[in-house]
C-alpha cells in the first residue's frame, strides 16, 4: 500500500512538472517571460 | 512523532518539485531581454529537456542513502519512488528529441548533421538512459547478477546525466546569462559531488570504521548469524526493525554490499554494552554471494553502512502494543524488536505471526521458543505450511498450518484483536515476501486497524 502511494506521488509529481514545462513555454513562447 | 514525519516528508517532496523546476525559473528570470521567443512546442521541448535533466541529477540524492533524507519515509519507499520518478524524467527527457523532431523534421531530414556533437552527445545520453531501465526492468530476465546490475546502474547513469549536461552546454541555448551558466555549473558541481561522496567519500569514512566477525553461527533454514563488533571505535546505536547494508571480507569501494536487518537487540550495540558492543544480522542462503556468508569465519572484516530503514517500533513510542507479521527470513527484525523490548524491560505485550514452510527449517526456532518461555509479554503463533514435524508438548506449541488471515488472528490472538476493536493503539509490522505482506496489510485493514499503524518494509529493490 505504501509502496503503491509512493508511485502515485511519483506519477502526480511527474504531472505537475509537466503541466509547469507547460507553462513555461506558453510564458515563452507568447513573449510573457 | 508522526506528523513530524509528514512535514518533513511533505518538504522534502516540495523540494524535489522545486530543484526540478529551478532550470524552468532560471530562465524565466534571466531570458526576457536576452532571448527572443520561440514556437510553443519548441520552449515546450526544451523545457522538458531541462527538467527530465534536472530530475535524472537529483536521483543522485535519492539514492545516495542519506539517512535524514530517508527517515520520514523508510528506504524501501524511498527506491519505489525513485523507480517511478525515474521512468517520469525518462519519458520527460525523451520527450524532448520527439517534440523538436516533430515541429522541423523537414530542417533536421534536410541537415541531418548540423550540429553533430550536440546531436551525439543527446543521443549517448538517451541510449544509457534506455539502457538503465532495461536492465533494470528485466534484470532476472536477463539473468545480471545484483552486483553486476548495481555497477553498470552506476556507470549508465554517471554516463547519462554528464553527456546531458555536455548537450545543454554545447546547445548554448539559455546558457547566455550568467545566472545561467552559474545554476549549471552549481548544479554539475553538486551532482559530481554526490558521486564523489557515495563513491569516495562514504567508502573511506567506511574503511576508518571497520566491523570484524566474532562468530558466525548457523540456523535452521540454510541461514546463518553473524555478529560483529566494532574495531577501534565505539560503533553505532540503531534502532529495532532496521537494517545496515554489508561488504563482507572486500573493500568497501569494492560496491559488493547488501542490505540485512539487524537481528540482534539493540541494546547490545550500545557503546556501553559488555564486553564490548555488538550488532548481529541473520542471513539466508539465497544466492551466490549470500550463499558464502556460511563459510565466513570469525576475523574476517566486514563494512557496515547504517543504520537505515523506518520499520521500528521505536518510531511510534506512544503504542500500546505491538504485533509482528514475520514471513521466513522476515523474522529478522521482528527477532530484533523482541529481544530489544526483553532488555529494555518494556511492559508492552507483543503478538509474533511467524509464517514459514515447516517447523524444522524454522529459522531462530530456537531463540524464539526461548523468548516465549522466559518473556512474558511475548505471544507467539507459528503459522506454517504444514504442522506435521511438529513435536507433542504440554501446553502445546501454538502452531497452526494455512495463512494468516484475520480469523486466524482473532481465534489464535483473541486479545489483540480486542484491542484493535477497542480501537487502542497497536502498532503493526510486516517483513516477508510481497504477497504475504500484501495479504497481511488487506487483512489488518479489514480487522479495523488505521492505515497509519501497520508498516511494512520491501528489501527486493530491483
Amino acid at each position: 500500500m505504501r509502496e503503491r502511494m509512493a508511485r502515485l506521488a511519483a506519477l502526480a509529481l511527474g504531472a505537475l512538472l509537466l503541466l509547469a514545462c507547460a507553462l513555461f513555454a506558453w510564458l515563452r513562447s507568447s513573449g510573457i517571460a | 512523532m508522526r506528523s513530524k514525519y509528514w512535514a518533513v516528508g511533505t518538504l522534502w517532496i516540495s523540494l524535489y518539485a522545486a530543484l526540478s523546476l529551478a532550470p524552468l525559473a532560471f530562465v524565466l528570470i534571466s531570458s526576457r531581454a536576452s532571448q527572443m521567443p520561440r514556437p510553443f512546442w519548441t520552449e515546450l521541448s526544451v523545457g522538458l529537456g531541462f527538467v527530465g535533466l534536472a530530475m535524472m541529477g537529483l536521483q543522485f540524492a535519492l539514492t545516495a542513502r542519506f539517512g535524514w533524507l530517508k527517515a520520514p519515509f523508510g528506504s524501501d519507499i524511498i527506491y519505489a519512488f525513485h523507480r517511478t520518478i525515474s521512468m517520469v524524467a525518462v519519458a520527460l527527457v525523451l520527450a524532448h528529441p520527439v517534440l523538436l523532431f516533430a515541429t522541423r523534421w523537414e530542417a533536421m531530414l534536410q541537415r541531418p548533421f548540423s550540429h553533430p556533437w550536440p546531436f551525439w552527445t543527446g543521443t549517448f545520453s538517451v541510449i544509457c538512459l534506455l539502457w538503465i531501465i532495461a536492465v533494470s526492468v528485466w534484470r532476472t530476465r536477463l539473468r545480471i547478477g545484483y552486483d553486476q546490475w548495481r555497477r553498470a546502474h552506476a556507470a549508465l547513469a554517471v554516463l547519462a546525466v554528464a553527456a546531458a549536461i555536455i548537450h545543454v552546454l554545447l546547445i548554448g541555448h539559455y546558457l547566455a546569462a550568467p545566472w545561467q551558466r552559474a545554476f549549471w555549473l552549481i548544479y554539475t558541481l553538486a551532482f559530481v559531488g554526490l558521486i564523489l561522496y557515495v563513491r569516495v567519500i562514504k567508502p573511506m569514512i567506511e574503511l576508518r570504521r571497520p566491523w570484524e566477525i566474532v562468530a558466525a553461527t548457523p540456523q535452521r533454514g540454510d541461514a546463518t548469524t553473524l555478529t560483529l563488533r566494532p574495531v577501534g571505535h565505539p560503533g553505532f546505536t540503531f534502532a529495532p526493525g532496521q537494517f545496515a547494508w554489508l561488504t563482507v571480507g572486500d573493500s568497501p569501494f569494492s560496491d559488493r554490499e547488501h542490505p540485512f536487518s539487524f537481528s540482534g537487540s539493540a541494546q547490545a550495540a550500545l557503546p556501553t554494552a559488555q564486553p564490548h558492543p555488538t550488532i548481529e544480522f541473520t542471513i539466508k542462503s539465497l544466492g551466490d554471494w549470500t550463499g558464502r556468508i556460511q563459510h565466513a569465519t570469525p576475523g574476517t572484516r566486514v563494512y557496515v553502512d547504517g543504520p537505515f530503514g523506518a520499520l521500528s517500533a521505536d518510531r511510534t513510542p506512544d503504542a500500546e502494543a505491538i504485533a509482528l507479521f514475520a514471513g521466513g527470513i522476515g523474522i529478522t527484525p521482528m527477532l530484533s524488536h523482541i529481544r530489544t523490548f526483553r532488555d529494555r524491560a518494556d511492559p508492552r505485550p507483543i503478538w509474533l505471526f511467524y509464517a514459514a514452510r515447516d517447523w524444522d527449517t524454522l529459522t531462530l526456532r530456537d531463540e524464539i521458543e526461548h523468548l516465549r518461555a522466559t518473556l512474558p509479554t511475548l505471544r507467539v503463533v507459528y503459522v506454517l505450511s504444514s504442522t506435521a514435524s511438529i513435536p507433542t508438548a504440554q501446553p502445546p506449541i501454538p502452531a497452526v498450518q494455512g495463512l494468516i488471515t484475520p480469523d486466524l488472528i482473532r481465534t489464535h490472538a483473541p486479545d489483540l484483536a480486542e484491542l484493535i476493536t477497542q480501537r487502542r493503539r497497536v502498532e503493526c509490522f510486516i517483513c516477508g515476501p510481497n504477497p504475504m505482506m500484501e495479504a497481511v496489510e488487506k487483512h489488518l485493514a479489514t480487522l479495523g486497524v488505521p492505515f497509519g499503524d501497520y508498516h511494512c518494509e520491501r528489501f527486493n529493490l530491483v
